[in-house]
């Protein structure tokens, strides 16, 4: 069965993906060292500025950052990055991972990707080595987290549906975790957050597996102000 | 083009990585502070990366020092717990030393100063060569009775302002023996950071265990 023709998440697993199940679970844990807890996407100058001041504005500020910024985005670079490592076209891959390193729209947001992309695929080629990656990784300048995740993804065949719903609840769950620390919101309010987003983490990855590089735009000027400004502010508990 | 560095844990470091934990104002900076001249004296190519939790206080405090290049400082602004950032994801302290070591490529030893912590702060393994764990005896003689993690798991324990042991009651002998009885015999040096005494006593340690050049 090809990953074309089983399109969903909701798809039984077979013995076959239990390996790629613990991968995801250990590679998009909060527990893996790509320093994820260090950055909040300026959700913490949005907490500054009094637009993210409780669980429902949170809930409403990620929403429209899943659907509408750098969530969708991401998904569709992780995509096709994903398809270019899977068909082995290089060429492909080092395009679609200089677009998405090219579309981020602050300093600090460079600097929460590609030190994040670089930490993953340092880690997991110490410990999950597979063929190929080390030729892909070498051939690229560099690569961001979406486009790290896909790569590593496809090299290990698992495939790229699940990788990106792994990938997208991950981030939801990370960007909550700095808004729960910065407003603050107490445990089962971040867990209702989270409960509430994922018919949008869904939604999200549903539109993004189809789309094409040209689908790609953002119209969150607010969270990217936000992360423009966040590079000024003078009490930070997070580089971005 | 430039490539992607690929380093890790597997691959040979250039740089021998010793780190510095404690408790708030134990005298972890003035320690970094008396071991930059006293490594520098003996020839060693050192550089400093320090961990501040929401300013850059203490890189700026070093940087203007006069003891060493500023450029040599490089200032992780860890936000979240100090222990965190040496101990369960130490990625963004990684990345510091790997650009410090890509910039200047001679250097030797990296000094890695950890935010102030509590006595359970330990350094992970693929970021540290060595790490010693400075408390001072203001903090009180039963530090090391409390058996904390980094009192117990340090490479070096490191007991500070000793000229202070007189106006605080405590026997200094007592709190040396008590420290190297719960560390199962292994080094607890003392030091007046403010005076730098002590320090060359650290300096060889460090030259002989790290360096291996005794």
């Amino acid at each position: 069965m090809t990953a074309s023709e089983r399109p969903h998440v909701s798809a039984a697993m077979t013995e076959l993906d239990h390996p790629a199940l613990y991968r995801l679970m250990t590679w998009l844990s909060p527990a893996f060292p790509v320093g994820g807890f260090a950055y909040s996407s300026g959700i913490e100058w949005a907490v500054e500025a009094g637009d993210v001041d409780d669980a429902a504005s949170l809930r409403g500020w990620l929403s429209t950052m899943l659907t509408d910024g750098s969530g969708f985005c991401d998904a569709v670079f992780l995509v096709h990055a994903h398809r270019a490592m899977e068909l082995g076209d290089i060429d492909r891959l080092r395009e679609v991972a200089e677009l998405a390193a090219a579309f981020v729209p602050s300093r600090e947001r460079q600097l929460e990707t590609t030190a994040q992309g670089r930490a993953f695929i340092e880690i997991a080629r110490s410990a999950w080595n597979s063929p190929g990656l080390d030729d892909a990784v070498s051939q690229c300048e560099a690569m961001v987290y979406p486009v790290a995740v896909g790569v590593v993804g496809a090299a290990h065949g698992i495939q790229s549906s699940l990788l990106l719903h792994a990938y997208l609840h991950a981030v939801t769950s990370n960007w909550i975790s700095a808004g729960s620390r910065l407003i603050p919101l107490g445990q089962t309010d971040s867990q209702r957050v989270l409960a509430a987003l994922e018919p949008v983490v869904t939604a999200t990855a549903v539109r993004a597996i189809s789309a094409s590089l040209d689908d790609i735009g953002s119209a969150t000027f607010r969270a990217d102000l936000a992360s423009l400004r966040h590079e000024t502010q003078y009490t930070r508990l997070f580089r971005s | 083009m430039s490539r992607l560095a690929l380093t890790r844990a597997d691959e040979p470091m250039t740089a021998a990585r010793v780190g510095i934990g404690g408790p708030v104002g134990s005298g972890k900076t003035a320690l970094v502070e008396r071991l930059i001249p006293a490594l520098q004296t003996r020839g060693i190519d050192i550089a400093v990366i320090t961990n501040d939790l929401v300013t850059a206080e203490d890189a700026e405090r070093v940087r203007r020092s006069g003891l060493i290049d500023p450029e040599r400082v490089s200032a992780v602004e860890a936000g979240a717990c100090p222990h965190t950032v040496i101990r369960e994801d130490p990625t963004l302290n990684i990345e510091a030393a790997d650009e410090l070591e890509r910039r200047f490529p001679g250097v030797e030893l990296i000094l890695l100063e950890s935010g102030g912590d509590n006595l359970a702060s330990t350094f992970s393994r693929d970021l540290t060569d060595f790490w010693m764990f400075v408390i001072d005896v203001a903090g009180g003689d039963d530090i090391p009775r409390k058996r904390g993690p980094g009192v117990i798991r340090a490479d070096l324990l490191v007991i500070n302002k000793v000229d202070l042991a007189p106006h605080v009651g405590v026997d200094l002998g007592r709190m040396q023996r008590e420290a190297t009885e719960v560390r199962g015999g292994r080094p607890v040096l003392l030091t007046n950071c403010r005076r730098g005494e002590g320090i060359e006593a650290i300096v060889d340690l460090l030259e002989r265990e790290v360096l291996f050049r005794k």
